[in-house]
């Protein structure tokens, strides 16, 4: 356990509507990671990833449930406390411009959490950190003067990276972030993160609905949906053998850019669409478009499940 | 729906110019783009964000901006379209050529349920009665594939999911009985198994009427399973075109192949077989990137658009810019390489 | 065809071919803003009135040869005449008006100024504060305002007066007192959509706290929208100057700000019309300038343009 990052324990986030009613975001979602891990989250619209990585990040309280960092409770600290631990744990947006403040220049963003989170370094320390970042997500010194509006997507989401990474935290949370770009640029900022992971020792807890990203990025995979976890495991034996459906139906639905194999295609695609977060169905909530679905399904919440070596489902009719 | 002659193209483009008026300079979306579609067949439009792919066909439409100028040729049947008056561009939209955009909820009227939105299409084109109109609303909600079509007439967009709302725009730019149905980007804001819910549509409503598409999209993988013939597009020009299966097995123009490397190196599966050149170059765990990123518009090189950001580039590429040379039957590919003892220059048909 | 693509995402290839065009320091969005502005005629040409109404203001008075105060006997009802030196003519005690106009000037401006600056800053930080904190906090201070909004404002302007006395320094703090409110409304609003921004939640991310987020996040990001009510805010407290002024409860003898000259002109209407009419066309020409000022402001910060 000496190495265990992050441990999350029956993390609930509701959001309570006028009445009884309350949209389930977060439902009971339990995982841990290690150090030097890339987690990958993959669900569609509703399944609750951005919420559940706002969450470990502090920036939406939980309903209920734990969040242990390093073996501390992260419930039970004072704000003075979960303050000192911030600069652990960094994030990156999807909109790459829009997370950085328009009015200020790229130094004084990327030196903001130096200043936050380490406010006895000296001015100079600061500049030196900054520039140093700068030059290592692949910027040039002169990108420090300007303004985020004055880049490209891939560069503002490089700008984002240096300004995560300049407190040298052991966790880089990434809600979508390749979704808003160009494929070109998309595998440049993925090559850039894998490198300063190396070279960073960094846990990389990396969101995204393109499952191809999250393949190639990711050590182990969770698929959501509705805010639960459907399937947990291995990348490569998740997508080699899915064990639940929508795991399955997500594999099959994404487009491959192979007319062969796209045109004599497999199953027909899923029917039906994500139900409202509102009061989502009893028992699974997946069973209004399982192809599988039975008695059972509707009054059964199924548990997460070990059914393999690293292989995890939440299902009573796994494959 | 006539049924046109079938060597006559349906929609013949030439030398397609578009430039937006702006205050930082002139951006030159469209620069000098010409192709033809033919009856019944699917085109996808391949391209990323500035690629012009988009302003091409709303300069098609007669949909620009205010600070939008085209000039150059666009035929629908012989009847030229760029620069025509509105009675003429209102009688060919919706009628003749029924489109579907990205987003439905800002397509949509947010005010007008979905049926009158549908009714309004059939009466104001094609002179049909009220009652009949409904009639005809009902049914096309049915052959997109929504349930309980009756019911959903009197529905507002707010009250649909995504992939409802952009079933009923798939409705509403058919229900005219176009020749050309012209789809840009229509799956991108839904979720993935939503998008092969509605390419799956996409694919029958191509086959079924004869009708032609017009598939633009961003992603290789979608335009896959429905294109007859692809048409890739870089800074506003076409840089390859071809039939779909020879493109993606050999594909020519070195924007076309990076492309597709950046989109296969994502998925494994995708199973072409490797260039060879690729596997050599990339350290274990790395994706195939382009460096770099695309031109600003506002001021194009001298030479081939590409040229900055391409490996293969000669001298000769920064002086000026490559034409369509023909690379096969049918196959286009704008790349001075292709000039090296290879087919003479294709000249543009009239 | 070897070495078609460039594997590695972070080459030197990637950062020289990504920089920008060229410029010297960066472009910031004021920056744009202003260029923009500059463009625009008729905020350029009030601009360059309203600067000359204010330096004539200021200098005007010391460089005529007749003072504010000083009354002329011979001239009293005189009209304006070239040869003589008294381009406005005099007003009714016999003072020269065009001195006394300029004079005025100095006055209505400066109120139009100070008040409007501390409408600013006490608006601008009471409504980030609440927008920003949010519930009850928010709802507390917006009742507050609200319950202020009623409080008529005469009545609070003339009790001022019956406790302090008649002093310039009062009527700045009176008026703004009271437009603050609009302020304190406009930047709240903002705030709220603000709050919600991805840089907001990054910097709280990167642990920036509270008063810092308001600070350094918050403000600077409403000041374009504060900006634009600024210059419309001014005009409007020239005119309740004037209007207080006017009823005669502004400034004092011998100072004088254009509510006064109007006031004193209107009851000379029939028989004097100059001593109506040029204070009057000062004040006008000045409202004018400022609001083509506050919509060239407006178009140059329409964030669509970016």
């Amino acid at each position: 356990m000496s190495d265990q990052l992050l441990a999350a324990r029956h993390l609930r986030v509701l959001f309570p509507l006028k009445g009884d009613q309350a949209v389930h975001a977060v439902d009971d979602v339990s995982f841990s990671m290690r150090e030097r891990e890339t987690l990958g989250l993959v669900g569609e619209s509703g399944c609750g990833k951005s919420t559940l990585a706002r969450a470990i990040m502090h920036l939406q309280p939980l309903t209920s449930g734990q969040i242990i960092w390093r073996g501390v409770s992260l419930n039970a600290l004072k704000p003075r406390e979960l303050h000192d631990r911030r600069r652990e744990f960094q994030m990156i947006f999807q909109d790459p411009l829009a997370s950085l403040n328009p009015r200020m220049t790229v130094a004084t963003l990327v030196a903001e959490p130096l200043r936050a989170l380490r406010p006895n370094l000296r001015a100079e320390e600061v500049r030196d950190i900054v520039s140093n970042m700068i030059g290592r997500v692949g910027l040039e010194p002169s990108t420090l003067d300007r303004y985020p509006h004055e880049f490209s997507g891939g560069q503002c989401q490089r700008i984002s990276i240096a300004r995560a990474l300049v407190v040298d935290p052991k966790l880089l949370v990434c809600d979508e972030p390749v979704s808003a770009l160009d494929v070109s640029v998309q595998a440049q900022i993925l090559n850039l993160l894998k490198e300063l992971q190396a070279s960073h020792d960094l846990s990389l807890l990396f969101i995204s609905h393109d499952l191809s990203v999250v393949r190639h990025m990711s050590d182990r995979i969770m698929v959501l949906y509705l805010g639960r976890i459907m399937e947990f495991g291995s990348r490569d034996r998740l997508l080699d053998s899915p064990r639940h459906p929508y795991t399955r139906a997500l594999i099959s639905a994404a487009p491959i850019p192979n007319p062969e194999i796209e045109r004599t295609r497999r199953a027909p695609p899923l029917k039906g669409e994500v139900p409202s977060p509102i009061d989502p169905p009893s028992g699974c909530v997946f069973r209004t478009r399982c192809p599988k679905a039975a008695e059972r399904c509707t009054v059964d919440v199924p548990d997460l499940r070990p059914i393999g070596p690293g292989q995890n489902v939440a299902c009573h009719f796994p494959n | 729906m006539e049924n046109p002659s079938p060597l006559e193209p349906l929609l013949k483009v030439k030398d397609l110019h578009t430039k937006f008026t702006g205050p930082d300079g002139d951006v030159n979306a469209v620069n000098g783009v010409t192709f033809e579609i033919k009856a019944g067949e699917t085109v996808g439009v391949v391209g990323e964000s500035g690629s012009g792919k988009s302003q091409t066909f709303m300069s098609i439409l007669g949909l620009l901006a205010r600070n939008g100028v085209a000039s150059g040729s666009a035929e629908f049947h012989g009847e030229e379209l760029i620069g025509a008056s509105n009675r003429t561009l209102n009688k060919v939209r919706g009628r003749a050529i029924g489109t579907i955009f990205q987003d439905p909820m800002t397509s949509l009227n947010p005010y007008l349920p979905i049926g009158r939105q549908l009714t309004e299409m059939l009466t104001v084109h094609r002179k049909v009665k009220a009652k009949e109109a409904r009639y005809a609303a009902a049914q096309i909600l049915s052959t997109v594939g929504l349930p309980d079509p009756s019911a959903q007439l009197r529905r507002y967009p707010h009250q649909l999911s995504g992939g409802m709302r952009q079933r009923v725009m798939v409705a509403m730019a058919l229900i005219a009985d176009p020749e050309l149905l012209i789809a840009d980007e229509p799956t991108t804001a839904l979720d993935v198994t939503v998008q092969a819910q509605i390419l799956e549509l996409l694919r029958s409503v191509g086959r079924d009427r004869h009708r032609s598409v017009i598939l633009i999209s961003h992603d290789f993988g979608v335009v896959a399973g429905l294109a007859d013939r692809i048409l890739v597009m870089y800074a506003g020009a076409i840089v390859e075109q071809g039939p779909a299966a020879d493109l993606f097995r050999a594909p020519r123009h070195p924007y076309t192949r990076a492309l597709m490397a950046c989109t296969r190196g994502l998925d494994p599966e995708a199973g072409l077989p490797a260039d060879g050149d690729l596997a050599v170059e990339l350290p274990p765990g790395h994706l195939p990137s382009i460096p770099g990123q695309p031109p600003d518009l506002r001021r194009l090189p001298m030479g081939c658009a590409f040229q900055p950001r391409c490996a293969q580039a000669r001298a000769r590429c920064l002086l000026s810019a490559p034409e369509n040379y023909a690379v096969g039957p049918d196959r286009l590919s704008a790349c001075f390489l292709e000039r090296k003892g290879m087919a003479p220059k294709l000249v543009p048909s009239s | 065809m070897a070495g078609l693509i460039h594997g590695c995402g972070m080459s030197d290839a990637d950062a020289t071919m990504e920089a920008p065009p060229p410029i010297i320091g960066g472009r910031s969005l004021w920056q744009d803003a202003r260029r923009r502005l500059m463009r625009n005629k008729a905020a350029v040409a009030s601009m360059i009135v309203l600067l000359l109404i204010a330096v004539a203001s200021v200098v005007g008075p010391m460089l005529s040869p007749h003072p504010v105060d000083e009354i002329y006997w011979d001239l009293i009802g005189v009209g304006p005449d070239w040869q003589n030196g008294f381009y406005f003519g005099a007003d009714a005690n016999g003072r020269d008006l065009f001195v006394r106009t300029l004079y005025g000037g100095r006055i209505s401006l400066m109120v139009g100024v100070v008040a409007t600056v501390v409408a600013l800053v006490i608006g601008v930080t009471y409504g980030a504060v609440a927008g920003y904190a949010g519930g009850r906090v928010d709802n507390l201070m917006m009742r507050t305002v609200d319950i202020l909004y009623a409080i008529p404002f005469m009545f609070f302007v003339i009790l001022l007066m019956v406790f302090f006395g008649r002093n310039i320094i009062l009527i700045f703090v009176a008026i703004g007192a009271v437009e603050w409110l609009d302020m304190a409304r406009i930047v709240r609003g903002q705030t709220l959509s603000l709050r919600e921004k991805e840089f907001v939640e990054a910097a709280v991310a990167s642990g920036v706290r509270g008063a810092a987020i308001v600070r350094r996040h918050v403000i600077p990001n409403t000041l374009g929208p504060v900006m634009v009510y600024m210059t419309l805010l001014v005009p409007k407290v020239i005119l309740v100057e004037s209007f207080l002024s006017f009823l005669g409860l502004g400034v004092q003898e011998p100072m004088t700000s254009w509510g006064v000259l109007i006031s004193e002109g209107a009851r000379q209407m029939e028989e004097a019309p100059w001593m109506l009419g040029f204070p009057a066309a000062f004040l006008g020409v000045t409202l004018l300038c400022l609001n083509f000022i506050g919509d060239g402001l407006r178009d140059a910060l329409d964030p669509r343009d970016r």
